[in-house]
């Protein structure tokens, strides 16, 4: 219910909405600035928290997810887990306001960054998705670009000077682990790349317009082991710069690369504890189920 | 062929059985080796120290299986916690076992007919009777996931631990003869391999907490006598 193929055009829609918004001098202007110095959080880079608060997510009149209440704490990697259907991703994408673009759908509640109501009125959707980046399942760079276009597409629509977007790009590829492999074919297409680059070259976008918070959706199950693992390292070392919520459907993921772990049943939080408790000591009894293999 | 989720269960279940039935060897071999030391029975002590085998057989082909499991099936939650102690446990096992050996070990060295103390020889039959019974309870407790009986094990090596002592005071006072004194410090030894048997079986119960609970808790701490370590996550 929750995997449209609209999710894999989601980064095209917001860089063109923000372009047409930089262009059109957007009249909304967002209630939190990008850029804007950030707090630190202790002992890393990572800034803003995000907060839900009674967190409903309709198809319809169907509800996918039912009244959630959640923090992600920053500097930090929160899993969600859940059998299919759960509502992990519809809840993911509720946070940088992507569930609404799907017709039909509606979400109601809050979801906080720092405080900030991304949902309250005056919000620009824009400014919410370059400061919540996303990752989907499949690598989805624009397929006509080069590999530092796909990475300078967000840069260009907010009309950064050329050797400001020359310099992010390499820190972003830089950032995604990915520079060593691309910095000697910068004009080749992004989708001449491996499957695990491409999502690396997804990641280095999302980096590139500075983003607080890091949605991840499934971003292996497409991969090998091993591109899977250069993830999995990517995502270690940049949980000092951002906050990332991860969904995955592999639980060893989970455990290797999350330290707060959340179980969605149903559209309903079961439990949210410690990546190590849960997946030695779960409070929930359905927790003990689904992470055993015992349904789900 | 059945589901391979239903199989790793089924497989784990046949696992813990075979864990706990090593403590069923153990049980036999302590029987021998009471038997050995009661009638001073040299070939039969050599048979103790040759069926060690089994038990260590058992040790290697259970630990190699849950090796296996855990590469293979990527455990978590309970049964990530049943198989790390039976990990535990089969090493409890196989130093039991090897408890025995030591006592068998040590019986030829008195001779045939050696100048027993019928008091002292009591109390190590006593000893190995009450080390039996906390191998069967520590099995049982295991099985049942039952703290309380796992936690009674600490009373009841309590006995044990009392005898030892005993045990030492009538050695120091077996008298003046060389060949009984020297027949008293290998039942020393003797006694103090029980002890440690009904130790492992303490250790055993531990185990038993830390499935059931997901908390490890030394029931009984060596270094800080008369109290328990606080439990701790692992």
């Amino acid at each position: 219910m929750n995997t449209r193929p609209t999710d894999a055009s989601g980064h095209a829609e917001t860089d063109t909405e923000d372009a047409q918004g930089a262009r059109a001098g957007s009249p909304v202007t967002p209630s939190f600035e990008v850029s804007e110095p950030r707090p630190r959080a202790k002992g890393s880079d990572a800034t803003r928290a995000v907060e839900l608060r009674d967190l409903s997510a309709y198809y319809g009149s169907q509800q996918a997810v039912k009244g959630i209440s959640l923090s992600f704490v920053p500097g930090e990697v929160t899993a969600i887990i859940g059998p299919s259907g759960c509502g992990k991703s519809t809840m993911v994408r509720c946070i940088n306001r992507m569930h609404e673009e799907i017709p039909g759908a509606h979400a109601e509640g809050q979801v906080l960054l720092d405080g900030t109501d991304l949902y309250g009125s005056g919000v620009d959707v824009v400014a919410v998705r370059r400061a919540v980046g996303m990752v989907f399942q499949k690598p989805n760079p624009f397929p006509s670009m080069s590999i530092y276009d796909n990475v300078a597409a967000g840069l260009r629509f907010t009309g950064a000077p050329r050797d400001t977007i020359q310099e992010t790009v390499e820190d972003a590829l830089k950032g995604a682990g990915l520079w060593e492999e691309a910095k000697d074919r910068l004009k080749s297409p992004g989708t001449g790349l491996s499957g695990g680059q491409q999502q690396r070259l997804c990641i280095a976008r999302a980096l590139a317009v500075n983003p607080d918070v890091l949605l991840m959706d499934e971003p292996c199950s497409a991969l090998d082991p091993v591109a899977t693992l250069k993830i999995e390292d990517l995502i270690t070392e940049l949980r000092e710069r951002v906050t990332i919520v991860i969904v995955t459907h592999n639980m060893q993921q989970a455990a290797r690369v999350a330290d707060t772990t959340v179980f969605m049943l149903d559209g309903e939080l079961v439990e949210v504890s410690g990546t190590k408790k849960l997946f030695t000591n779960p409070e929930d009894e359905r927790t003990e189920r689904y992470v055993t293999g015992k349904f789900g | 062929m059945g589901l391979p989720r239903q199989v790793y269960a089924e497989e784990l279940d046949a696992l813990e059985e075979s864990a706990l039935g090593g403590l069923d060897l153990v049980s036999g071999s302590l029987t021998r080796t009471l038997e050995a030391i009661e009638h001073q029975d040299i070939e039969l002590a050599q048979i103790v120290i040759a069926d060690d085998d089994r038990i260590d057989g058992r040790y290697l082909e259970v630990h190699q299986a849950l090796i296996t499991l855990l590469a293979t099936q990527s455990p978590v939650a309970t049964d990530l916690r049943l198989i790390s102690a039976m990990l535990h446990v089969l090493k409890n096992i196989e130093r039991m076992g090897d408890q025995c050996v030591n006592i068998c070990k040590v019986i030829p060295m008195t001779g045939h007919e050696p100048p027993a103390d019928e008091a002292l020889l009591r109390d190590i039959l006593a000893m190995g009777v009450n080390a039996k019974a906390l191998i069967s309870q520590a099995k049982r407790a295991f099985r049942e996931r039952n703290i309380e009986m796992a936690r009674d094990l600490v009373d009841r090596d309590d006995v044990i631990d009392e005898l030892n002592r005993e045990c030492f005071r009538l050695a120091l006072e077996i008298g003046d003869d060389a060949d009984q004194r020297e027949w008293a410090m290998t039942m020393l030894l003797a006694a103090r391999a029980i002890e440690r048997i009904g130790d492992n079986a303490v250790d055993i119960g531990e185990q038993v907490a830390f499935v059931v609970t997901g908390l490890f808790r030394e029931f009984e701490d060596a270094s800080h006598p008369g109290g328990a370590t606080p439990a701790r996550e692992t």
